[in-house]
């Protein structure tokens, strides 16, 4: 993944630092739109940063 | 709705407080007294004296509900899908609160009636309470 800061990620993609840190610490899944715009952001498929919860 | 910039969100919740402590001065004791002579088995009331003019409690519920007013009108600093959640969740959980706490109210005692810029008062003051630990316990701050 790209040596960003969370500062860095949330303005690339226009959401709040606290966005990105609930995100990475899997405290808040984030909306289709979101999770599309980090997939760009890190040039993945939405499926290699997001998986369904195996009891899910 | 939110016409005014987010420097106001403070403004209005300085107004807010400022009217809450000046209104609770008075009103504030006069409820708790009213309520401890109600429940005292001892035959001497207590008497409520007010420390600031009538005037004072009356013009602290307008300032109270204006400073609520432009808190509710400002812009919020950040705006995204996370923030929004936290709002909403704080907010619902506030409205559980207020709903089991008029119905212990109401079964202590039937006929009691709350003052509109109390409770919307408390509500909010109960609101940034809930919002600011909720902050800290999903971001582990």
């Amino acid at each position: 993944m790209r040596d960003k800061t969370q500062e860095e990620l949330a303005k690339s993609i226009g959401v709040s630092r606290q966005t990105i840190h609930a995100i990475e610490r899997n405290k808040f899944v984030p909306s289709v739109q979101t999770a599309l715009k980090l997939a760009d952001y890190f040039n993945v498929k939405v499926e290699e940063l997001f998986q369904l919860e195996e009891n899910k | 709705m939110k016409l005014l910039p987010h420097v106001f969100k403070w403004i209005g919740i300085t107004i807010f407080f400022i009217g809450f402590v000046f209104g609770a001065i008075d009103d504030g004791r006069k409820g708790f007294l009213e309520g401890y002579n109600e429940t005292s088995h001892d035959p001497v009331k207590t008497e409520f004296k007010r420390i600031l003019p009538e005037k004072v409690s009356q013009i602290a519920d307008y300032v109270l509900l204006f400073g609520l007013l432009i808190y509710v009108l400002s812009k919020n600093k950040r705006d995204d899908e996370f923030t929004r959640q936290m709002r909403y969740e704080a907010a619902y959980i506030v409205f559980v609160i207020t709903i089991i706490f008029i119905l212990i109210l109401f079964m202590i005692d039937p006929n009691l009636r709350l003052e509109p810029s109390t409770f919307i008062g408390a509500q909010l003051v109960l609101y940034l309470i809930i919002r600011h630990f909720r902050k800290i316990s999903i971001l582990d701050w």
